[in-house]
């Protein structure tokens, strides 16, 4: 079983290719438009691109395989922090750890340390178009972790938030770092580089 | 002034008929409605305008037709035919608000589910179907509502049989024909309360699912 990750998609117009540390985290940059939430998407299985993507052992993709979206466990959260708008935070949570599969390699936190970790407890009987966009992007990164993920996929999760649920989110995020591979998107890689194993650029 | 045992038994069986409309709309549709807002298949147009036909055709066309397709088959004049025709007539007050809604839920709730690893047809119906759930209700009421005025086609392939294919609305054609006009009167009055009532809900539940997902 071979640890680490491979990425080689090939777009009509532009191909990515990138090798990264089976842990830690890893910046995604570029300008706005070159495509960071499209390759977050397609890493995820959302959209179909021609080309490999292993992840610590796992085939997501090759040249004749492709996994669908819910058999990779990418732990995508969406820039617009998306959330079940029909479910209550904590109903929510609860969808995501449904189908959280044994064989991943660090067990994921439950939602309980979670919601206390990112100070969610208040919002849990809320229902998602009642939040901020700050509790939404800790929402979503919460879901994200509850769910078992295997790479954690996070499209600009730092943007939405105040200075001190910054801290908190990123500590988190370090956290988590040190068992799972985190891919993240960020307009800012001067605060993280110093915490960074590798870095895109688009 | 209570409705005469003809007139209740005509009541009875126009409701029997709307309710067995109404489920078998609900399960058509739920597919139907799902692939019509999903699919980018060059068909989906054709079977929407199938679907929208019975908005344009005269009821007595689509009843003409039915007539001669069920001849051989011995469904004219049954309740088994009626409900057939029932549920092509009303199609279109089910099928177009439920594809609306479905297409309105967007694809990012279940782009939300499939990356947390629900599989498609968890997708289906722990997201699409609760998000839908009040266009569903709204629609199912819209054919039920719709069902219970029919006449174009039921004149056509159901008769005037009591208690097997005299709806309401043959009855109150047959009340005003033979100048009973206080029948008439009450039955149509019965079919006016009856509607509002029923779409009365339709309007409550449109605005309450739009306080609770687009505020």
């Amino acid at each position: 079983m071979s640890d680490g990750i491979v990425i080689d998609l090939q777009w009509p117009s532009r191909r990515v290719a990138a090798e990264l540390p089976a842990r830690g985290l890893c910046l995604l940059t570029g300008a706005s438009g070159a495509g960071k939430s499209t390759l977050l998407h397609a890493l995820a299985g959302l959209v179909r691109v021609p080309g490999a993507v292993r992840v610590n052992g796992h085939t997501w993709q090759d040249a004749k395989h492709f996994l669908p979206a819910h058999l990779r466990r990418a732990g995508l959260v969406f820039q617009e922090a998306s959330l079940l708008p029909h479910l209550t935070i904590a109903a929510n949570f609860r969808f995501a750890g449904a189908y959280a599969t044994e064989d991943v390699g660090a067990a994921p936190p439950s939602a309980p340390e979670l919601a206390e970790r990112l100070g969610l407890q208040a919002l849990l009987a809320q229902y998602p178009s009642r939040l901020s966009g700050g509790e939404r992007m800790r929402a979503a990164l919460a879901c994200a972790l509850a769910s078992g993920p295997r790479w954690m996929l996070l499209d600009e999760p730092l943007a939405a938030l105040d200075e001190a649920t910054r801290r908190r989110v990123v500590d988190l995020l370090l956290e988590q770092a040190r068992k799972l591979p985190l891919l993240l998107v960020t307009h800012y890689p001067d605060e993280l580089a110093a915490h960074a194993v590798a870095r895109i650029r688009l | 002034m209570p409705l005469s045992a003809d007139d209740w038994q005509s009541l009875l069986l126009t409701l029997r008929l709307a309710a067995a409309t109404t489920v078998t709309l609900v399960l058509l549709a739920l597919p139907l409605s799902w692939w019509l807002a999903r699919s980018r298949h060059p068909l989906r147009h054709v079977v929407e305008a199938l679907v929208a036909l019975p908005l344009v055709l005269p009821p007595t066309v689509i009843g003409f037709y039915l007539l001669l397709l069920f001849a051989g088959h011995g469904l004219n004049f049954t309740f088994t035919g009626l409900l057939i025709g029932s549920v092509l007539y009303s199609m279109p007050f089910v099928v177009q608000p439920l594809t609306q809604a479905f297409t309105a839920v967007g694809v990012r709730p279940l782009q939300l589910a499939a990356v947390l690893g629900a599989p498609p047809l968890q997708r289906w119906w722990r997201v699409a179907v609760p998000l839908v759930l009040p266009g569903l209700i709204s629609a199912a009421l819209l054919g039920f509502t719709h069902t219970l005025g029919e006449f174009g086609v039921v004149l056509m392939i159901g008769g005037n049989i009591p208690g097997v294919t005299r709806l309401v609305s043959i009855a109150l054609y047959e009340h005003v024909e033979t100048m009973q006009y206080a029948d008439a009167h009450r039955l149509a009055l019965c079919l006016l309360l009856l509607s509002v009532l029923l779409m009365t809900p339709v309007y409550v539940m449109l605005r309450r699912w739009q306080m609770r997902y687009l505020t």
